[in-house]
């Protein structure tokens, strides 16, 4: 378990950071290393070059606007979640960013590393899904914007380029009538989850449902993001009530089995999720 | 003597070096040399048609790269049949390296030695080998089937073994009612926090080869390095200093890397270290548990059991080192505390292509124990009796002790229970959870949740021979030094050694330093496991204490002129019964000890004022005495103790997740006096929590390949302290006759019942019945679906 000989670099702007990906072949981008080096240990991945972001002031920022949240590539989770203005006009993020791992993994993971590692399992891929979030990129010809449902492509693949950098993540905010939760089941505090469910739901004046969007973990190669507005909208959800949004987020979700997981468990327990993040935001 | 620290709850002496980072681990030692690093099979079951090792020698750090044909000497040789027993008719061990075949994955078939382990494995990805794969045996049913593991094994029958009390044909024909059962437990393995690794070093000037190793057995590996090295043990020194953990995987010796270690430490004379990884644990070291048992029991209308027959497989792996061990212990430790007038039991004993399979913490007991509980519980349901009354029926009385199973326990000896009183432990252990009260709890449980109880009791014989010394030395400055010679991997040894010798020699606690497991101290020695270490060292300590008291007496009584019976050790010194006015401090009593020449402190100064003239006639060392105020203590039990314990658990079982929430855990244990109530405790909370990893976490998921599939902390779900609860414990001191402390092990006991107990809750919760361990919520899911427990 130790990983294969690498370089190490250690470039002092983003500038530097792209012209180095780009020039190298087989070269990673290292940040917080939480995903990446076990993979290395294991040598189930072998880059010959990692670029070192941690340290680069230019992606430590954290921008919260009204409108959104905007996350350096550099902050990790622990960040996010010691940052009282994201507690404020995101709770979401905070409830998901206490999910993501241990304590440890999160003082140095990354927010922005979870993404571009696209693990269909992460807490952050699905949050950026439901809110339909965007990460920016950087490379020698040019950045771009890359919008949450065009960014996940499998799981641990995404539509970054192998020259380009995510150099930060946007989340929009929620309205004042917009309510979000999130649950998930692990079978040891901390795993990836088992299952979970981030829902986000919008009522008009009347209390009624005006949009329903939940995305899932763990249930498919990407993020699966189901929106419930053909049987939520114009109507209050403890009125739908349980078995027929169980049984409508069953019939759309078909996830795979594992070592400790029969595909069948795993549906019910993801619509058991589902139903209970709409129900928390009622 | 009144006790001044046994039975006390001092804090462990070992735990601020431990918790501060400053042990001293085998990895700690030394970074120079070499390191050792292995090639590993990944098929379970190939021939070996070659190995090219060229380009590996290439790379710049290699000094060199081993197969099986380039061993030289007694390392061509199978590793040792450490435990040979009848039964086991067709024993199997290992290669050093293997030799033209694998038989599981994870299987050492090259050595590499590198300037480092980074070195080594880009070496090791430079190595061909051409493999034959043949069909790989993984589990029970295929290790029934047609294909062999070992061409020369039909059946893959390693062992066949049966015993019996009673007539059981006859008894099983007579009862009123008669149930079957089958029942299966999966693997999983001990997951102790450092692997294994040695660190061996020549020293060409002395010839001594100094080896710390993390091991259970020192003295063992020691035997086992010099006699396959060829040299003399003189030469051999193991030692092990801290052990992360050991949970029956490092009893296991000589393991391949601590002979090559060993050998390339004087071939290539540079220090030479192997450490485990985390993935070669999983898949080259032991794993434990698989068995699967058939249960066919008679009893009467009152639920009185008349005849237990069990015929159960056992999953050895693909060699069998450790002998027959385990399965035996689950033979003879099934019935439990329980009467059993007939009782059969027959074990095969098979080879299968995954990871050998030795005793880990528990020792083969949580399948016993599974089988005897769940078939009590069993016939509770069917004659729709209180599960707690059954076991009552069924007990050996207080009053029957010594009881005698009439069977032969696993060191050779009859198994005869010396104490114990378990109708206590099971009153005491349902008060404590509430039985009685568990209707109206039941009725209370969390909207959307069942809840459910069970009960589990288990006898653990403990403290086995064949014997263990300890060695007390009084030094001249005051400190009493202490030895024995068996290995500690996280017991609290320094604590409750020390406890003991300074009660036996009336010295304070802190004066007294102890060190365990290091063959420059203490040559003979047995090894840490079986719950004994307590019983043995602790008594061979006591006794050494003792020899060295009387002699410290003798001499004082000599130097004060006073008769031996009136003097008494208190608070380190020697003194006059009743009186601190005339005494000497026992630190000159060492000086008087050892006659001498030169004087050279201020203790040795003051001790002339007693020495006097002597008798001129006499040698200053008088026939029969040696100098020196120490002593060797030996304890060599007759047979083992045996301890017991009921445990007591409420679970309640989600109905959206089938997650299983333990609401409380209770604990009632009896491992005879105790003495350190604080250490029996961590022992009991650390066995608990092994015992839900296993009840609920833990399983080795090969594929029909043999290929382990979640050789990682992240797909083997060891709990984490989040997923273990509080553990409520009492205690009963039913002492042992069988040594002068009275004592009993302790070492294991958390673990064993914890499956039973989890099941019977569980059982209780649902309505079905539960009939395998581990129990996942996916399972626990699809069960619901269908109302029963599928035998898998």
């Amino acid at each position: 378990m130790k990983p294969s000989p690498f370089n190490y670099y250690c470039p002092a702007s983003v500038d530097e950071a792209v012209q180095l990906l780009s020039d190298l072949e087989d070269a990673k981008i290292l940040a917080g290393g939480q995903s990446l080096i076990p993979l290395m240990n294991f040598r189930l991945a072998a880059p010959e070059h990692l670029i070192d972001i941690s340290g680069l002031a230019e992606l430590s920022e954290i921008k919260v606007d009204p409108d959104e949240v905007e996350i350096g590539a550099s902050v990790t989770h622990s960040q996010v979640l010691q940052s009282e203005q994201i507690g404020s006009e995101l709770p979401l993020l905070w409830e998901a960013e206490k999910l993501v791992a241990h304590e440890v993994i999160r003082n140095r993971g990354t927010l922005c590393g979870s993404l571009a590692h696209a693990d269909p399992a992460g807490e952050m891929t699905a949050v950026l899904s439901v809110l339909r979030g965007k990460v920016q990129t950087a490379s020698v010809s040019g950045g771009r914007t890359i919008q949450a449902m065009d960014l996940f492509e499998g799981p641990l693949q995404s539509s970054l380029r192998d020259d380009e950098l995510i150099v930060s993540a946007t989340f929009p905010t929620l309205g004042p009538n917009a309510v979000s939760s999130f649950r998930e089941v692990a079978r040891r505090h901390g795993d990836y989850a088992v299952a979970g469910a981030v829902s986000v739901v919008e009522y008009d004046d009347n209390s009624l449902v005006c949009s329903a969007q939940a995305a899932f973990l763990s249930v498919g190669p990407v993020p699966t993001l189901i929106s419930l507005d053909d049987l939520l909208v114009g109507h209050r959800i403890e009125d739908v009530g349980y078995t027929e949004i169980y049984n409508f987020l069953s019939s759309q979700l078909d996830p795979h089995g594992d070592l400790q997981t029969s595909a069948d468990y795993r549906r019910h327990l993801a619509a058991e999720m589902g139903w209970a993040s709409l129900e928390a935001c009622t | 003597m009144t006790p001044q620290n046994f039975g006390r709850a001092i804090r462990r002496t070992e735990d601020d070096r431990l918790v501060t980072g400053r042990g001293s681990f085998t990895d700690d030692a030394g970074s120079t040399g070499l390191s050792l690093t292995m090639i590993r099979s990944p098929y379970a079951n190939a021939r070996i048609l070659s190995i090219d090792v060229s380009e590996a020698l290439e790379v710049e750090g290699v000094q060199a790269v081993l197969t099986y044909s380039d061993l030289p000497g007694r390392l061509v040789e199978p590793l040792p049949l450490l435990i040979p027993h009848p039964s086991l008719v067709a024993p199997r061990t290992q290669y050093i390296l293997a030799n033209e075949h694998v038989r599981y994955v994870g299987q050492a078939i090259v050595a590499i030695f590198a300037t480092d382990r980074y070195v080594g494995e880009d070496a090791a990805e430079r190595v061909i080998i051409e493999y034959e794969p043949g069909e790989a045996v993984v589990g029970i049913d295929a290790a029934l089937g047609p294909h062999l593991v070992h061409e020369d094994v039909p059946g893959n029958v390693a062992a066949d073994h049966s015993e019996h009390v009673g007539d059981v044909d006859t008894a099983l024909a007579n009862a009123s009612h008669v149930l079957e059962l089958e029942l299966n437990m999966e693997r999983s393995m001990g997951s102790s926090l450092e692997g294994r690794a040695s660190h061996a070093t020549w020293d060409r000037h002395s010839r001594k080869l100094r080896i710390q190793n993390a091991t259970q057995t020192p003295t063992s590996v020691r035997f086992a390095v010099a006699n396959i090295l060829e040299i003399p043990d003189e030469q051999v020194e193991v030692f092990a200093i801290d052990v992360g953990g050991g949970f029956g995987t490092k009893v296991i010796h000589p393991w391949p890397e601590d002979i090559l270690t060993a050998w390339g430490a004087i071939e290539y004379d540079c220090p030479v270290k192997f450490t485990e990884d985390r993935v070669e644990h999983f898949i080259s070291s032991s794993h434990e548990r698989a068995q699967r048992h058939q249960i066919k029991v008679g009893f009467d209308e009152e639920g009185r059991i008349l005849g237990l027959d069990v015929d159960f497989i056992h999953d050895n792996g693909a060699y069998t080192p450790y002998g027959m061990i385990a399965p035996l212990i689950t033979a003879t430790q099934l019935p439990g505390p329980y009467k059993l007038p007939n009782y059969r039991v027959r074990f095969r004993s098979v080879y299968t292509n995954t990871v050998q399979v030795t005793p880990y913490r528990g020792a083969a007991r949580p399948h016993a124990v599974f089988s005897m509980e769940r078939t009590i519980d069993r016939i509770a349901a069917f004659l729709e009796i209180d599960r707690a009354e059954v076991r009552r029926r069924n007990f050996i009385q207080p009053d029957e002790f010594p009881y005698d199973l009439g069977m032969i326990f696993q060191d050779g000896r009859p198994a005869i229970y010396d104490s114990g009183n378990y109708p206590e432990l099971l009153e005491k252990v349902l008060s404590m959870i509430e039985w009685d009260d568990f209707p109206e709890r039941r009725s209370q449980a969390t909207p959307g949740r069942r809840r459910g109880i069970g009960v589990a009791c288990y006898v653990e014989g403990t403290g086995l021979g064949p014997y263990e010394g300890g060695h007390v030395r009084v030094e001249t400055g005051g400190k009493v030094q202490v030895s024995t010679g068996l290995a500690s991997s996280g017991q609290g040894h320094h604590t409750v050694f020390a406890q003991i010798v300074a009660d036996e020699l009336g010295v304070p606690f802190e004066d007294v330093e102890v060190v365990t497991g290091d063959t420059r101290r203490f040559q003979y020695a047995v090894g840490t496991f079986a719950s004994r270490a307590a019983v043995t060292s602790g008594n061979a300590v006591a006794e050494a204490a003792r020899l060295v008291k009387e002699k410290a007496i003798s001499i004082a009584a000599d130097a004060l002129e006073a008769n031996p019976d009136d003097l008494e050790i208190v608070d380190a010194q020697v003194q006059v019964k009743g009186t601190t006015a005339r005494g000497i401090p026992l630190a000159q009593v060492a000086v008087l000890a050892n006659p001498l020449r030169y004087s050279f402190s201020e203790a040795a100064r003051a001790a002339t004022q007693f020495a006097g003239a002597g008798d001129l006639d006499e040698p200053p060392v008088k026939p029969g005495e040696d100098p020196g105020l120490e002593a060797t203590g030996w304890y060599s039990p007759v047979r083992a103790t045996f301890a017991s314990g009921a445990h007591a658990v409420e679970v309640e079982v989600d109905a959206a997740t089938s997650e299983v929430e333990i609401l409380r855990y209770c604990v009632v244990h009896d491992c005879g006096r105790l003495i350190n109530p604080m250490i029996v405790e961590g022992q009991i909370h650390g066995g608990v929590a092994q015992g839900i990893a296993g009840a609920l976490y833990e399983k080795m998921a090969y594929d029909e390949d043999g290929n382990l599939q979640n050789a990682s902390f992240m797909d083997f779900l060891m709990p984490y302290c989040t997923e273990i609860p509080e553990v409520e414990i009492d205690h009963l001191e039913t002492l042992s006759p069988l040594n002068p402390l009275g004592i009993k092990g302790a070492g294991e006991a958390g673990v064993i019942p914890v499956s039973a107990a989890i099941a019977a809750a569980v059982e209780d919760a649902e309505g079905f019945q539960i009939n395998h361990m581990p129990l996942f919520p996916s399972e626990l899911h699809e069960m619901r679906a269908i109302g029963v427990d599928e035998p898998n």
